[in-house]
């Protein structure tokens, strides 16, 4: 262990932190994108209407719960769904239309132009090839150069992802590598043919927070090295903070929020999102009561008309049930909110927005009662 | 929870006599050859030398990354696998010398809530019977206990009605609510919480930690709470113990904790957590570690953070390494206002 | 032991400031509806409809049923009762006599009847015993491991070492005749397969957390087997039952063949088939049609068992959102 390894950086002040160069064209434009798999109860409709734009070089953050489709977007954009999903709508990738490529088209994109980072690395590593041969198959799965040129490619990978001894490590299998160690491989891989669009699905759900913070350190070496855009896709609203120029907030398949990490954070306009950030429980304050979101995501087979957060959502009006409220722009053009009431979100906390569930105070004190005559 | 009583940062003597300690536990499993005759070649020291107390009322969050050890301290102090060493004391007495009929008799002040509402719950019981199950066990359903399952359901947020509903048929959040309900129906003393609400979604995880807040100050229960979630802890306890690879290296009241952490380990963590609050998190000092937890079955001599430490790498000189890589270090106040087990530790602030 | 008296201080205050929830508060015992994000549906529902699913197994449990009513309804309906004698002897199938007759005399049909009967019930007995028997002795090594598990699952791989058929045999000579005891000697020689399956499904439960939440309840070692562990696992017990049924009327039908089955006067398939082999060159529909019947029965039950199996599959149970 050297000097070298440890880590202890500040990080630059403000979101604008300067570290990645950044273009206002758009590499990736989704618009409109339904997913819907058909099952016994009917279709279950797991992304119904998704458009976001993603810029060069930018990062976006896309948010939301189990079963909000954050995952089946992305699986979507790079043609990775089983054949019995229905996806319908248009991605573009630098202008070229993606839906309805053959896959021998798509695997000329997949890996070069955009490549993918999943939660568990061992879907995505081979068990029975060294992590040297699986780096240099990427290298030269697009590029005609020598095997040995593409392990001189795939040494620097694992330099930059900053894997001690990378040499070595070469030859290693991934089952004699750790979790961290192994997602770090498959940030290598991903960044192996330079590609202009990384997505990272939930790249550190199945990690302890000091390896999270490994991981998102190669991440983001691997973005600056590439100048890649990101499409960061986690259920961590503390990862999207640190890394995230942009969010989009999903739920129930569609997207219900979108602006700039600091939109989205400091004024929010959408009372899922509120709601969001006020279950947090937070390290930098001391305990206060949490404001949950009562009820429970809701089933997205055979949705009913309206907002599908309506039963949940404490300003919920009648006509919030009669009409889906569309994605407009709030205040500002870039900040966009699909919620019938967002005006009146301006300048609100979490805690004004939702109560704080009690008890039954009737139940527990019965409660009480009866188990004191049991004992 | 922010319960004022147990704020004391003087690291003085407990202000509230502990009801339940534990000293010295040890656990050991054992490795074994694989073969015909499982030779025994090692030992995984999952938990070495924890001692703590668990004082009335309050919240005692015991946090660490996976295998740290937290939740096999958690099973030992309810007895649910055999101690290597060490005593768990309950009421006086020593948890683990008990015969199994006494043992069952204490269960009723000791019960916990498991991590994972997928598999705690037996999938081929309707939700009244799981609730009703401890109090079967222990004979004290015929009194009135239908009644009892019926209030305890609408106290932790569930309809009655659905008493007679399968665990599968509800979400995850429901779920742990019928965990609750069901180690809260013995009324026992002591809940321990091992990582109740790490399977949860966000929304539904704030709704269960404002629940287990309620019933703490409602039924005066003393929560052992274990959990890798700092914030999540910082949130619910009132003291904390930082274990690492089955050590305590770092314990105090939760914000004395947080302000002015002095274990490098606690630092780490500390500074890994992500805020969510993009300006913050993105202008705060970083502690980083390198490499990975080493392994159980052959910790490392000495500190066994060392082989991690941003401080052993880089900070201190040879002479002072030799110290961390022979001597242990002791959890002993080092003028941190708490005890830390660091031979160098040093206050950090880091939020 | 120390009073919880921390909480009286608060309760007083907290209770009042909580038993009137202010008008926007939303009291957690009335959440809103919506909130099963599950579709409502048994378990037992949901094996129904993936069990119709699996058409065979529907075509193989309606003719299993058609065959029960037709061997005891049939039988107790039939014109000719079993072991009664014809005149007519040694005649082909025909209307009177669709089974044909015997050189005794006796109705074939009627005799199949009986002979069915006889061997149904055996093979039900022999799966309640041996499942019953075979879950109890596997949960029980299961779930005490160590040195029980050892010991208990040596005895019952010396019982599988056993040639079954001499065995079996031996046993029917010595004891046997009646259709009952033969049951048992199957059933004694058969738990030992239902033992090893239990075990193994036990061996899995057991290190599930509902049933650490068992213990930690202080339920007594008896009560988590019981209570948890064998109604959790009858999934696989009973796709084993239902093939063990099969299995114990080919069997049955070998040692009735044999001469150590049911013995004369009653009857069963297999004694049947073994009382023609020599009139099958002959009278050959004297061998055929319990021939047939046997085999129809035990095709039945391995479609059922194979419908069960894919039904309570739990990699399909998963029912999450």
């Amino acid at each position: 262990m050297t000097a070298e390894d440890v880590l202890s950086d500040g990080r630059p002040e403000g979101t604008e932190s300067g570290r990645r160069s950044r273009s206002s064209e758009a590499v990736l434009e989704v618009s409109d994108l339904t997913v819907g798999f058909p099952s016994d109860d009917g279709l279950v409709q797991a992304v119904r209407g998704v458009d976001y734009t993603l810029r060069g070089g930018e990062v976006l953050g896309i948010v939301g719960e189990s079963g909000s489709g954050k995952s089946v977007t992305s699986l979507a954009v790079m043609g990775l769904l089983p054949r019995t999903a229905k996806v319908s709508g248009s991605v573009r990738f630098r202008g070229r239309e993606l839906i309805g490529m053959s896959d021998a088209e798509l695997n000329q994109v997949r890996g070069r132009d955009i490549s993918m980072i999943f939660q568990d690395p061992m879907t995505s590593l081979n068990p029975v090839y060294s992590v040297g041969y699986q780096i240099a198959e990427a290298v030269r799965a697009h590029h005609d150069v020598s095997k040995a040129a593409a392990l001189d490619r795939a040494t620097d990978l694992l330099d930059l992802v900053r894997i001690p001894n990378a040499k070595q490590r070469l030859s290693a299998y991934p089952h004699e590598l750790s979790g961290g160690m192994r997602q770090r491989v498959v940030i290598a891989i991903a960044m192996a043919n330079d590609p202009d669009v990384i997505i990272a699905d939930e790249p550190t759900t199945a990690l302890d927070v000091t390896v999270q913070a490994q991981i998102m350190d190669s991440l983001e070496a691997a973005q600056v090295e590439t100048g890649a855009a990101m499409v960061l896709i986690t259920h961590d609203l503390g990862v999207i903070a640190g890394q995230a120029d942009r969010v989009l907030v999903m739920y129930a398949g569609k997207p219900v929020e979108i602006g700039t990490a600091e939109d989205v954070f400091y004024t929010p306009r959408m009372p899922y999102t509120f709601g969001l950030l006020g279950s947090l429980p937070r390290l930098d304050r001391p305990s206060e009561r949490l404001t949950p979101i009562p009820g429970s995501p809701p089933s997205v087979v055979n949705m009913p008309p309206g907002c599908p957060f309506t039963p949940r959502c404490p300003l919920a009006v009648p006509l919030c049930d009669e009409r889906e409220p569309e994605l407009e722009p709030t205040t500002d053009a870039e900040h966009l909110a699909a919620c019938h009431r967002s005006d009146e979100l301006i300048g609100k906390t979490p805690g004004d927005v939702f109560v704080t569930e009690v008890a039954d105070a009737e139940a527990l004190a019965h409660f009480v009662e009866e188990s004191e005559e049991l004992a | 929870m922010s319960a004022p009583a147990v704020e004391k940062g003087d690291g003085s003597a407990p202000a509230r006599e502990p009801i339940l300690s534990a000293r010295n536990l040890v656990k050991h499993f054992p490795v074994r050859s694989s073969g015909l005759i499982r030779r025994q070649v090692g030992d995984i020291h999952a938990v070495c030398d924890v001692s703590f107390d668990l004082l009335e009322g309050e919240t005692l969050g015991l946090v660490g990354e996976s295998g740290c050890g937290k939740s096999t301290t958690a099973r030992l102090v309810l007895n649910l696998i055999k101690r290597t060493s060490g005593e768990v004391f309950y009421g006086g007495r020593d948890v683990s010398a008990l015969s199994p009929k006494q043992m069952r008799t204490l269960r009723r002040d000791l019960q916990i809530v498991f991590q994972d509402p997928y598999a705690s719950l037996d999938p081929r019981m309707p939700v009244n019977e799981i609730v009703a199950e401890p109090l079967r066990i222990h004979d004290m359903f015929d009194k009135g206990g239908r009644e009892l399952v019926r209030d305890l359901l609408r106290t932790v947020g569930l309809k009655p009605e659905h008493g007679n509903r399968f665990p599968h048929e509800f979400s995850g959040g429901q779920r742990q609510r019928i965990g609750v309900a069901r180690a809260l129906a013995l009324r026992p003393k002591v809940l321990v919480l091992d990582e109740p609400v790490s399977a949860l979604d966000v929304s539904i995880q704030a709704g269960v930690l404002n629940l287990l807040d309620e019933l703490q100050t409602e039924l005066g229960l003393s929560y052992l709470f274990v959990s890798h979630d700092l914030s999540v802890v910082r949130h619910t306890a009132d003291r904390i113990a930082v274990m690492y690879l089955g050590r305590i290296v770092e314990t105090g009241p939760a914000a004395a904790l947080f302000e002015r952490p002095g274990h490098p380990y606690t630092q780490a963590l500390i500074s890994a957590i992500p805020l969510p609050d993009p300006r913050k998190e993105r202008a705060r000092e970083r502690i980083t570690v390198v490499g990975d937890l080493p392994s159980p079955a052959d910790p490392p001599s000495g500190c066994r953070f060392r082989t991690r430490c941003p401080k052993f790498a880089a900070e201190l000189g040879e002479g002072e390494r030799k110290r961390c890589v022979e001597d242990n270090p002791q959890l002993v106040d080092r003028g941190q206002g708490h005890p830390v087990a660091c031979h160098y530790a040093e206050q950090k602030v880091l939020i | 032991m120390p009073e919880p008296t921390t909480s009286t201080p608060s309760t007083g205050a907290s209770t009042t400031a909580t038993s009137t929830p202010p008008a926007g508060q939303k009291v957690a015992g009335a959440p809103p509806e919506r909130e099963f994000t599950v579709a409502e549906r048994s378990q037992l529902q949901l094996v129904l409809r993936r069990f119709l699913q699996h058409r065979l197994a529907v075509v193989s449990f309606v003719v299993l049923i058609l065959l029960v009513l037709l061997a005891y309804v049939g039988g107790a309906l039939w014109k000719y009762k079993f072991g009664e004698f014809t005149p007519d002897e040694s005649e082909p199938p025909s209307w009177e006599h669709p089974f044909g007759t015997d050189s005794a005399g006796k109705d074939q049909f009627a005799q199949v009847l009986r002979g069915t009967q006889i061997s149904l019930q055996i093979a039900v007995l022999v799966a309640i015993f041996s499942t019953v028997i075979g879950t109890l002795w596997g949960a029980v090594a299961g779930y005490f491991g160590g040195i029980v598990d050892t010991v208990m699952m040596r005895i019952a791989d010396l019982i599988l070492t056993l040639p079954l058929i001499a065995v079996a045999a031996m046993l029917a000579h010595n004891f046997g005749g009646t259709w009952w005891l033969i049951s048992l000697v199957i059933a004694g020689l058969y738990w030992a397969y239902v033992s090893r399956v239990a075990r193994g499904v036990v061996l899995s439960l057991r290190e599930k957390e509902f049933i650490e939440a068992a213990k930690a309840l202080g339920s007594s070692d008896w009560r988590i087997i019981l209570r948890h562990l064998v109604p959790n696992a009858l999934g696989s017990i009973i796709v084993n039952a239902t093939i063990l049924i099969s299995v114990a009327i080919l069997l049955e039908t070998a040692l009735s063949y044999l001469g150590f089955g049911v013995s004369v006067p009653d009857t069963s398939l297999g004694l049947l088939v073994s009382e023609a082999q020599t009139a099958l060159s002959t009278r050959s529909w004297l061998f055929y049609f319990p021939g047939l019947f046997i085999i129809l029965i035990a095709l039945c039950i391995n479609f059922i068992g194979d419908g069960l199996r894919d039904a309570l599959d739990p990699q399909q149970t998963k029912v999450r959102r």
